[in-house]
Order: structure tokens, then sequence, then C-alpha cells
């Protein structure tokens, strides 16, 4: 099986053509300006909308674990006594709770991605995986392969933060990689965002050596982080002969998603980057936004 | 349910459209525009899409129409336009919407019919 958090149809940014992107679960990284933080552990997560939430505690009523409690009409979840039952979400009137993961076959996956194979056909799009790190379950293979079996264009947005073993295997059904290079900084990356940088750039140097022009490098712009460094990442996959640079200009849109797992985003003060404020990075080969 | 908008024409009523525009096109495809008798199918789109994103919004409506589509009616807009046009109604004077086959100036609609056009799902 494999642990799935969200399936997004007509997806327009993540690879060439209409495609649909499949969140999986687990990653190894916990970046602060993460959007999609409810993609790090493999277990479903449980999100709490307090805006949706009348304190009526009919969710601590249902939980037969008592993962739930409230103090001062706050709600609060503990997520190491939740089993993931769902027993909450079903009590919660108001759908202030969600939980976010299943496990599915990669039969069952594929399934949903086959509903848009005529746009792909139509657009030269197709299938994307992403997160978390979508490398990361050892599943993950046997959802590439069949969908490279059923003809579909494979696209994988990943940190490069996976064994060797398991990278090189998965390789072998990605047509594309849409590869994360936030830092060249070991320290900095390590430090930062928990990530193992000897294996990132082990991964890195391996695919650019085979196939290089099947790799689009990915910068997410990020203040205070490696925004000061843009030239220096640039150039970093320049030197590996990636097909195209794609900078990410910041954006705090992940901040509702924080405030519904109960922790506190470190850049709810940060504005969206505007896309001009990246383009004097722009040329042939580096785009702004990803497309 | 109760006040909630009726879904316009051949459309899924506001909120319910959660799979994106792709499966909205899949559904109004299966429909034979022979029973219908010129209802019609309607979808919003931002101004960021149409202009950044053209070449997939094109694929997108090129295979609706492969796949039997007969029509397809298209308002765009952007994200709090029409809510701004409802409180600010002299800022929008040639602000013109999609509403059951003919072009409307949406400062001149009825409020409730503004209201049903806020509700449909805005692709971005």
């Amino acid at each position: 099986m494999i642990n799935v958090s969200n399936i997004e149809r007509f997806a327009t940014h993540d690879g060439p053509g209409i495609r649909t992107t499949v969140f999986l679960k687990g990653c190894p990284l916990h970046c602060p300006w993460c959007a999609n933080p409810e993609t790090w552990t493999l277990q479903p997560v449980l999100l709490h909308d307090a805006r949706k939430c009348t304190s009526c505690k009919r969710c601590m009523q249902a939980c037969r674990n008592q993962a739930i409690t409230f103090s001062d009409g706050q709600f609060h979840h503990e997520s190491s006594n939740c089993q993931h039952c769902g027993a909450c979400v079903d009590a919660c009137l108001n759908e202030a709770l969600v939980l976010n993961g299943q496990a599915m076959t990669a039969e069952e996956i594929l399934k949903e991605v086959e509903k848009d194979r005529l746009y792909y056909e139509e657009s030269q799009g197709g299938m994307t995986v992403s997160g978390g790190e979508p490398l990361l379950q050892e599943e993950a293979i046997d959802l590439l392969r069949a969908a490279k079996q059923a003809g579909l264009h494979t696209a994988a947005e990943t940190t490069g933060c996976v064994s060797p073993q398991q990278f090189r295997a998965t390789a072998e059904y990605l047509d594309l990689f849409l590869f994360d290079v936030k830092h060249i900084n070991a320290e900095k990356l390590r430090t930062v965002t928990g990530a193992d940088p000897d294996l990132i750039q082990e991964n890195f140097a391996w695919i650019t050596a085979q196939r290089s022009q099947d790799v689009i490098a990915r910068i997410p712009v990020i203040p205070d982080f490696n925004e000061a460094d843009l030239e220096e990442l640039i150039g970093y996959a320049k030197a590996h002969h990636v097909k195209e640079i794609h900078l990410l200009p910041f954006h705090p849109l992940g901040k509702a998603k924080w405030d519904r797992l109960g922790k506190r985003y470190a850049y709810e003060a940060e504005p969206l980057m505007n896309k001009e404020h990246l383009q004097n990075y722009a040329e042939d080969q580096v785009r702004i936004g990803g497309q | 349910l109760s006040g909630m908008y009726m879904n316009p024409a051949n459309n899924p009523q506001g909120g319910a459209a959660k799979n994106g525009p792709t499966a909205c096109l899949n559904s109004l495809a299966k429909f034979d525009a022979k029973y219908h008798a010129g209802s019609v199918q309607n979808m919003k789109f931002t101004p960021r899409m149409m202009k950044e994103d053209a070449a997939k919004v094109k694929a997108l409506w090129r295979t609706y129409f492969h796949q039997g589509g007969p029509q397809l009616m298209v308002t765009v807009v952007d994200h709090g336009m029409l809510e701004d046009a409802m409180v600010h109604p002299e800022k929008y004077p040639d602000l013109l919407v999609r509403v059951a086959g003919y072009s409307a100036v949406f400062v001149d609609l009825d409020k409730e019919v503004q209201k049903e056009l806020l509700s449909r799902t805005l692709y971005d």
C-alpha cells in the first residue's frame, strides 16, 4: 500500500502539459517554509480548523484514545495517542476536522490518474508524484512502473533525500525530475531543513551525469535562507547541465495548514514574493515560477 | 441545504465541483446535447490562468470538445473582483459575465443572481 496525502487533477505547475499530481506522504525534511506540512508523516494526520470549531466537544467524546482535550475552550490534539480511526471527524458537525492521508494501492491511484488521460495526450502532460518526498516510500516504485506501463509521462518533484538504491530504482520509471536545489551549503541545509546533504548531492550528481536533460532544477526562493545565494545556486545547477532552472518565489499559502496542525508557521509575517522581484535572474534557461 | 442556490443549467452547484475543471468537463461532455435542449455549461477562470497557462487552457477545452462537449461559456474574472463589484458597482461599469446564454453587465444584475455567480467555482 502507498500512503497518499492528496491527488490533484489539472495541475498546471508540476511539469509539462496538463497533469495529475499525486502527493505522497512522508518526508525526511522539515523545512520551516513548507507548504505541505501535512505530508511530513507517513501516518495520517488530523487537521483542525479553528474557524469552524464551536468547541462543542463532540470530537472529544467520540475519541476512544483520549487524544483530544479542551482547555479554556481550545482544542488540543495529542498525536501520540491518535490511532487515526476518524471517529472525531465523523462526530464533528461543522467539518472542522479532516484526517489527511490514506493507504491506496498503485492500481487505485492509477485509476484516478487515468481519468484525465485524454487531457494528457492533448497537452503532452502526464502524472507527477510530489509530496512529501515522493520517492521515499518503497512502494512508490510500483506506482511509477504501472504508470509507465500504461504509457503515461511521469515526473517527480523530489528533494533527492533518499537512498541512492531507491533513487536509482525509481529513476528507471521517471521521464522527468523536478529536483529541488534548496541550498549547497551542507551545514545550512542540514540545520535548517534536517536533510542529509550527502545523499542529495550524490543523487543529483548521478542523475545529471546520466540524463541531465531530464532534470529541471527547482529553487524555492526563501528570504533569509537562500535569497542572497541565488547566483551560486543557479551556477551549481548550470554546472550540472540541467535542462532548465525554475526559481519558485516564496509564498506563505501553507500557513493555514500549519495552523490546522497546531503548529506555528515561522514565515507568517513574510509576504508573498512577486515574480517581478526575481525578474533579474530570468534568462533562456532560468524561468521564474513553476511550469 | 435550505437556501442554497440550485445548480445553474448543466453545471454543478456552487461548491460541488471539487476535483477541478477536467473532472467537471468530463461529466459535462457525457450529456447528449439533443436531450438538454441547449442548456449551457459554464466555467470561471482567472486572468492569470488565461495569460500564463494559455496553452494548457486551450488543451483543456480542445479535449472537452473532442469528447463531444457541445458548448462552453467562459467567464474570466479575478479573485475578489465580483465581490468588490457588489460593494462598489461604480468601479465596474463594463464588467461582463455570462449568464444563461447571454452576456450581462454584472453590476446591473439582481443581487441574488450576483450571489449565485459568486458561488460558482473559480479556476486559477
